[in-house]
């Protein structure tokens, strides 16, 4: 049936690339700010997606945060071109 | 590594362009407006300083355009690159439908297989795979872009979106640092400025915060010159000012 052939396209594929997601899963987990003395080795997917998805999230608060304080910040300078080229000059 | 410090450039660069636009279409922005300028101009220029090389930032552009206020910033900051981009991501709305019927096809297909085979161990890795397509599920309603994606290409979007998040995080820091000190100074300068009109004398101080020295705009009334200061002493009055 169809599903049994989209079933063994599937496994046919993952086995060729089950190494490279294992890298990559282990990439991500060495990314995360999370303890990484515990479990270094055996590192469970689930978890490392569950972690990842948590990170993403906070890291999107945090630019929503940014960006309130930014607003704030902002409100009564105008930014033209010199104070733009000093921002630039300045942080990098 | 190079590579992180260049991209903040670029993001930097191109985020500062987007906040000139901003301010210089709508003078009295409200609070909220302002923020969500603010926002979009970062991502729109997170994603531009990969120059659109990763599926990730195509999409973030993508769905930044589908408001029509967005549209206009978007069109301005990224000028002619908006339309290469628009042709180019036509193609990539097909596969969404494909994916999706898939999806729930392969999920019924295991349910069925989890009721069937009852060991414990079998059952124990069933769940550890049900979990993992669960949270795949999550992850690719977070990475823009991400439906439309096979699992080892978005782990490898999550990856790059994840580096480009953090050095996204990391000039906005460095930028509301800056200007809440420089606004303190600001704010203390004209409380001096308002007590003592007459004399028109006032103190400037800067600081060199970490690696980067803030700047403070002011305005000698007596003159009516307006300048920035560069750099000065702690201690003492000596400043550099220049048009």
């Amino acid at each position: 049936m169809s599903s049994r052939r989209s079933r063994s396209r599937q496994s046919g594929v993952s086995a060729i690339t089950d190494d490279q997601i294992n890298d990559l899963v282990s990439k991500l987990h060495q990314l995360l700010p999370e303890i990484r003395n515990r479990r270094s080795d055996t590192v469970s997917a689930a978890k490392v997606l569950q972690e990842t998805c948590n990170y993403i999230r906070s890291l999107h608060r945090e630019v929503g945060d940014l960006s309130d304080r930014l607003s704030e910040l902002l409100a009564t300078a105008e930014i033209n071109n010199a104070q733009a080229e000093i921002i630039r000059s300045l942080l990098m | 590594m190079s590579a992180p410090s260049t991209f903040k450039k670029e993001f930097l660069k191109k985020w500062v362009l987007g906040l000139q636009i901003c301010g210089s279409s709508t003078k009295n922005m409200s609070f909220l407006e302002r923020k969500k300028a603010i926002k979009l101009s970062a991502d729109v220029a997170m994603a531009y300083a990969k120059d659109f090389k990763t599926c990730w930032s195509r999409a973030l552009i993508a769905n930044a355009s589908k408001q029509d206020d967005n549209k206009i910033l978007v069109r301005n900051i990224l000028g002619s690159e908006f339309e290469r981009l628009k042709k180019s991501s036509i193609g990539s709305k097909m596969c969404n439908k494909r994916v999706r019927s898939k999806k729930i096809l392969k999920r019924s297909c295991t349910i069925l297989r989890i009721r069937s085979t009852a060991t414990r161990r079998v059952l124990a890795s069933s769940i550890a795979k049900r979990l993992v397509k669960e949270r795949t599920l999550v992850l690719k309603g977070l990475v823009p872009g991400g439906e439309s994606m096979d699992e080892f290409s978005l782990l490898k979007e999550t990856l790059d979106y994840i580096h480009s998040l953090r050095a996204q995080v990391d000039v906005m820091q460095r930028l509301a640092y800056a200007s809440q000190l420089s606004n303190l100074q600001l704010m203390n300068t004209f409380a001096n400025m308002k007590n003592d009109m007459r004399t028109m004398k006032f103190t400037f101080v800067t600081c060199v915060v970490g690696s980067f020295p803030t700047r403070i705009q002011a305005r000698k009334l007596d003159q009516h010159t307006r300048g920035y200061v560069e750099r000065s002493n702690l201690s003492g009055n000596e400043l550099i000012i220049f048009e």
